[in-house]
């Protein structure tokens, strides 16, 4: 009855993965909330003058910032769960989301080989971050000359264990 | 007389001899050779046995279109079968095991299998093994079935890493089009990748050679290089484009040495295919002996590795291009005797015997060349000649396979007799040889052109080439040849033509035509002239057959990548999976997720430990983990419209606290999923999907929120990732919650009745809780941020153990549903279950509003009486019914009235339970009937799904 011998789940708090030029690691979990609908007026109002990024966009260390996901949703990323209620807010809607996604941090000079192996870049700037990510669909945007890459957290196990991989093939 | 190797000629390093093994022979080249010039020169024809008639083979080409030489190689211990000789580099040490013999391709007498071709012609086997059933047949059919064989100890290394890459411009071949296209683009600044299969770019001219702009071509290859370079390309050798498919996306594979090879994913603004041309061979009576190859291959293996054909060569060609080769031969002391099928032709060398409309009629020899028959020439019909080698060039065709992948279309062109590919109607920019124009002068321009070049063309010399068309001639005594890998003559097409399979796509599926590993590179045009010809066609009216990748065979390994075993689909991980682990669960995939089947030590009775499980969770109270069930937020103002629409079962009147079990169709009325909707508010739902249905489930409510309402009223949110779920079950569950520190809120039925929800806190924040249950008996599911969880899981671990309960496994859990009658999508359904089918009648009958697959509910299929409906069955005796077994009458003929879907101990009842899906089934209550299955038959009793508490008063206890 037992198909197959399934290694743990990965990553744990803490984990890393070192290659020659490039080191993978996780993030601590912060805050995170879906918004859909006016994802523009659910900014402003939830976290004023947060920029909205999309694919590769430049996400602030030290600030809120909205991941677009799709035309009318983003995930609102903030140094803290916020405390907002889920549900419809008159033209916008929002969900805690602060543990959907497992967050990792790519950097290194030859995390630019690991991104090519990853992930097809559209031909010009995407407004969306969503992406598919050695074949999960993930956000990715850069920080501070590093990519972080949002994975959903049932399947971070998947990427860890592709990009464990990956990084030795560099 | 055969192949040998030229003092001088070449660019191989005589100081550096390797040794290698051909069926166990020593044999040596040296360093630079590839396995196909390392044959040539060390004097080896046969180098293999044909697919069908066995019969000898020896070297053709020299690049993708060999169909000969292939070889399982060994090199490391690592066997590679069906490698092609012509692109393999020689290193030391290899061992080739030549194909489609038994003991090697030269050991063997003449085969039977050809003594009785007369006997074999196409399509035999489906007229002969019919007789006698295939069964009989086929395995000694597979043993004889071609090709290399794998090596069991063989596994590949998953360790081919895949680079996706966008640039401006790619250019897929580096001959001398190719070159002036790429130089043109990047000379505008355009980021030019160069793509060639060959170790360096040059194309032709590395073994033609040439002056390019009045100097020697690896000037003008230098430059290109480095205005490539410059401009931020790339120039990429030894690498295949395999494939072109939608989107611009274009697959190249890289062998690299040392390191494993390389699978690219490439999209460009512009590609332009320079991808040149395949020669053509020559049809007459044993074309296919050893010793008959390509005019072009012999010049290219003499030119870069020093290796010659033979000595006593007849070059037969219909066109120029083979001049050069036959110059070249004569030239290394060869005596060569030109037989062109035109009457004119250009001149020759003294010492070149030059025989003008002459055509080959035959070749002699059993296992290799020894003389030739011509017809024609200065002696006249019937001439004979005596002669090891014949090199043959019956035109060129071109590389139109991406150009035709990419959705291309072909225009026929007299001048050339060849197709090509129509401009503007595929993204491919075709140039050069591959665009039909021939001549290097000719290529330089074209590419430059093509490319928007800025100034003039590089120059060069060189007419462009005259090529006079030849055809198959179905008259010729003999057999010909015209698909040497797969064993097809011009006979067999004239068979095939003859038995009415005359579209090229028939003609390729009767005979094999093509359908080899090389493509039909050299064969398909034959084919498809033959056929043209046979049927008084022209060979536009003909056709041709659908191009698909892969254009040259790539290694699964290289496709696959890195993705082996656990990578290869990984499973979705519960974020309490750690906790279970240590808690001796035997993990296993559930649609998509890794979950705890049972608990307990390694070795276990995995059947004992579910029913002990159950058995615990009825008498007691059990837990375990629901994570993966949906949680996909539904909100808006719109959100109830919404739900209704894309749900069976109406979710607009049910209050803001409260929970409903609900079923999703598809758009043919099928059910799709079922699951539990909570509403939290007017405008705000949670629908529970189950846990292999998520992402479809929320694709058909994203779809119908998005082409069927305003999208700005309803929005949704799927979070089920970031909850961990908890459910406790069993009579003992409410105890557990008030002994767990929870709020005691919960635990008050008044509160929190059956089907009832709340959104509370508890120390460690956000909890949900929801009174559903899939097993019969009190539930509450927990849900807690993913974060907490382990928290929950500590804090009810505790309570459930002091309340004598236990964590329990999937297996546990669905034996409680099936006693209870509970359906799982997928298992207790098909792909033709309706609701109405599964009792559900009333919305079917009462709704009146659209919903999502309404209309398909009315259909006379699915009003038919007879329809499969969902039942129990009750059997004596301790033994389950097996899942799939088929459900028959007692008397009558037996007939399948339907099949066991579900089965199992009932831990509540105490008997064996299933669930089954049975013709016309609700109306036969109480009947006795027959489960058959591998030959024993079960008696049983058709009875109401539900076999446990059917008042549901145990949900309330």
């Amino acid at each position: 009855m037992r198909e197959r011998r399934w290694s743990r789940a990965r990553p744990d708090p803490g984990d890393v993965i070192e290659g020659t030029g490039v080191r993978v690691r996780t993030l601590e979990a912060r805050g995170a909330m879906l918004i859909s609908g006016d994802v523009a007026a659910g900014v402003a109002k939830l976290a004023p003058g947060s920029p909205v990024l999309g694919l590769l966009g430049e996400l602030p260390s030290t600030a809120t910032a909205c991941l677009r996901i799709a035309r009318d949703r983003g995930l609102l990323l903030s140094l803290a769960p916020l405390e907002t209620e889920d549900g419809w807010h008159g033209a916008f809607a929002t969900s805690a989301a602060d543990d959907v996604y497992v967050a990792l941090d790519i950097r290194g000079p030859k995390s630019g080989g690991l991104r090519e192996a990853c992930m097809a870049e559209p031909p010009s700037p995407s407004p969306s971050a969503a992406i598919q990510f050695a074949g999960h669909t993930c956000l990715v945007v850069r920080e501070d000359r590093g990519l972080r890459v949002l994975v959903p957290r049932s399947e971070a196990t998947g990427l860890w264990a592709m990009l464990d991989r990956t990084v030795r093939s560099l | 007389m055969s192949g040998w190797r030229h003092p001088t000629a070449g660019h191989v390093d005589r100081t550096r001899p390797v040794r290698f093994f051909l069926d166990g022979r020593p044999l040596e080249g040296f360093a630079g050779d590839t396995l196909a010039s390392a044959l040539l020169a060390s004097g080896e024809r046969v180098l293999g046995r044909s697919f069908k008639y066995r019969r000898p083979r020896g070297l053709w080409g020299m690049g993708g279109e060999e169909p000969n030489a292939l070889f399982d190689v060994t090199e490391n211990g690592h066997t590679t079968p069906n490698v092609r000789a012509t692109s393999l580099p020689l290193r030391e040490g290899m061992a080739l095991r030549s194909v489609n013999t038994a003991g090697g391709g030269t050991a063997l007498a003449p085969s039977l299998i050809d003594l009785a071709q007369r006997f074999l012609p196409a399509g035999f086997y489906y007229k002969t093994f019919m007789a006698g059933g295939w069964m009989r047949w086929e395995p000694m059919i597979r043993r004889m079935a071609g090709l290399g064989r794998l090596d069991p100890g063989t596994v590949p290394v998953a360790d081919a890493p895949a680079v996706n890459i966008r640039c401006d411009v790619l250019v897929i071949g580096g001959g001398p089009a190719g070159l002036a296209a790429a130089r043109a683009k990047a000379r505008q600044g355009a980021a030019v990748w160069l793509v060639d299969e060959a170790p360096e770019i040059g194309g032709s001219l590395r073994w033609r050679g040439g002056q390019i702009e009045g100097a020697d071509w690896h000037a003008f290859q230098r430059d290109v290089a480095e205005t490539v370079a410059s401009a931020g390309g790339r120039v990429l050798p030894d690498t295949s484009v395999w494939g072109a498919f939608d989107h611009g996306l274009y697959a190249a594979w890289e062998r690299r040495s040392g390191h494993p090879d390389r699978h690219w994913r490439l999209r460009a603004r512009d590609v332009v295919l320079a991808t040149g041309a395949i020669e053509r061979p020559l049809w007459f009576a044993n074309n296919d002996l050893p010793g008959v190859m390509s005019a072009e291959a012999a010049l290219h293996h003499l030119s870069l590795f020093g290796a010659v054909a033979g000595r006593r060569v007849v070059v037969a060609t219909t066109n120029d291009s083979a001049y050069f080769a036959a110059e070249a031969l004569a030239a290394a002391g060869c005596r060569v005797t030109i037989a062109d099928t035109r009457q004119n032709g250009p001149t020759v060398s003294d010492g070149v015997a030059h025989l003008l409309g002459a055509s080959l009629q035959r070749a002699h020899g059993s296992r290799s060349v020894g003389r030739v028959t011509l017809n024609g020439g200065p002696d006249g019909a019937g001439a004979e000649f005596d002669a090891d080698t014949i090199l043959v060039s019956g035109g060129w065709t071109p590389s139109v396979h991406l150009h035709c992948q990419a959705g291309g279309k072909l225009d026929w062109r007299t001048d050339i007799d060849a197709l090509v590919p129509r401009a503007g109607t595929s993204p491919l920019k075709a140039v050069g040889a591959a665009a039909g124009t021939f001549g290097l002068a000719a290529s330089l321009q074209e590419g430059h052109r093509v490319a928007g070049g800025d100034g003039p063309a590089p120059r060069a010399e060189g007419a462009t080439w005259h090529i006079a068309p030849v055809r198959p001639d179905p008259t010729l005594t003999g057999r010909q040849w015209v698909d040497l890998q797969n064993d097809v003559t011009v006979k067999d097409v004239a068979l095939a033509a003859r038995e009415g399979y005359r579209s090229v796509e028939h003609l390729k599926r009767y005979t094999t035509l093509g359908m080899a590993t090389d493509q039909g590179r050299t064969s398909n045009f034959a084919g498809l002239a033959a056929m043209a010809a046979l049927t008084g066609r022209t060979i536009p009216e003909t056709g041709t057959t659908t191009y698909r990748p892969p254009f040259a065979p790539v290694p699964l390994g290289v496709i696959g990548g890195t993705r082996r075993g656990e990578r290869f689909a990984p499973l979705k991980r519960l974020p309490l999976e750690a906790a279970h682990r240590s808690q001796g669960a035997l993990m296993r995939e559930y649609g998509w997720w890794l979950r705890p089947a049972v608990y307990g030590e390694d070795g276990l009775d995995e059947n004992a430990a579910a029913d002990d499980e159950a058995r615990v969770a009825r008498e007691r109270v059990g837990l375990y983990d629901a994570s993966p069930l949906g949680k996909i937020e539904v909100l808006g103002p719109g959100a109830a419209e919404l739900m209704d629409f894309c749900g069976y079962i109406r979710m607009s009147t049910l209050a803001p606290g409260r929970a409903r079990y609900g079923l999703m169709l598809n758009e043919t009325g099928v059910v799709h999923d079922d699951g539990v909707v909570l509403r939290l508010a007017e405008d705000r739902f949670i629908l529970s999907a189950s846990s292999s249905h998520v992402a479809s489930v929320r694709l058909i409510l994203e779809e119908a929120r998005q082409d069927r309402f305003d999208p700005s009223r309803v929005v949704l949110h799927d979070v089920t990732d970031g909850w961990v779920t908890l459910t406790v079950t069993g009579p003992r569950a409410g105890a557990v919650l008030a002994s767990a520190g929870l709020p005691e809120a919960l635990c008050d039925d008044a509160a929190l009745p059956h089907m009832g929800v709340v959104e509370t806190r508890w120390a460690h924040g956000r909890l949900r809780v929801t009174r559903v249950s899939f097993t019969g008996d009190r539930s509450y599911e927990l849900s807690v941020p993913a974060r907490h969880g382990r928290a929950l899981h500590a804090v009810l671990d505790g309570a459930v153990t002091a309340e004598g309960g236990r964590w329990i496994g999937l297996e546990a859990v669905l034996r409680l549903r099936a006693e209870k009658g509970y359906i799982l999508i997928g298992k207790d359904t098909d792909g033709i279950t309706m609701p109405h089918d599964l009792g559900w009648t009333r919305p079917r009958e009462k709704r009146s509003d659209e919903f999502f697959g309404r209309r398909a509910l009315f259909t006379p299929e699915a009003s038919r009486p007879d329809r499969r409906q969902l039942v129990g069955l009750s059997v004596e005796g301790a033994e389950a019914l097996p899942v799939g077994a088929h459900v028959v009458p007692t008397e009558g003929a037996r007939r399948s009235l339907g099949f066991v879907t579900s089965s199992g101990h009932g831990p509540g009842v105490g008997r064996p339970v299933a669930l089954a899906m049975i013709e016309g089934g609700r109306g036969l209550m109480g009947a006795r009937v027959d489960v058959f299955h591998l030959g024993a038959v079960v008696p049983a009793r058709i009875e109401a799904p539900c076999a446990f508490d059917p008042a549901g008063k145990r949900l309330h206890a």
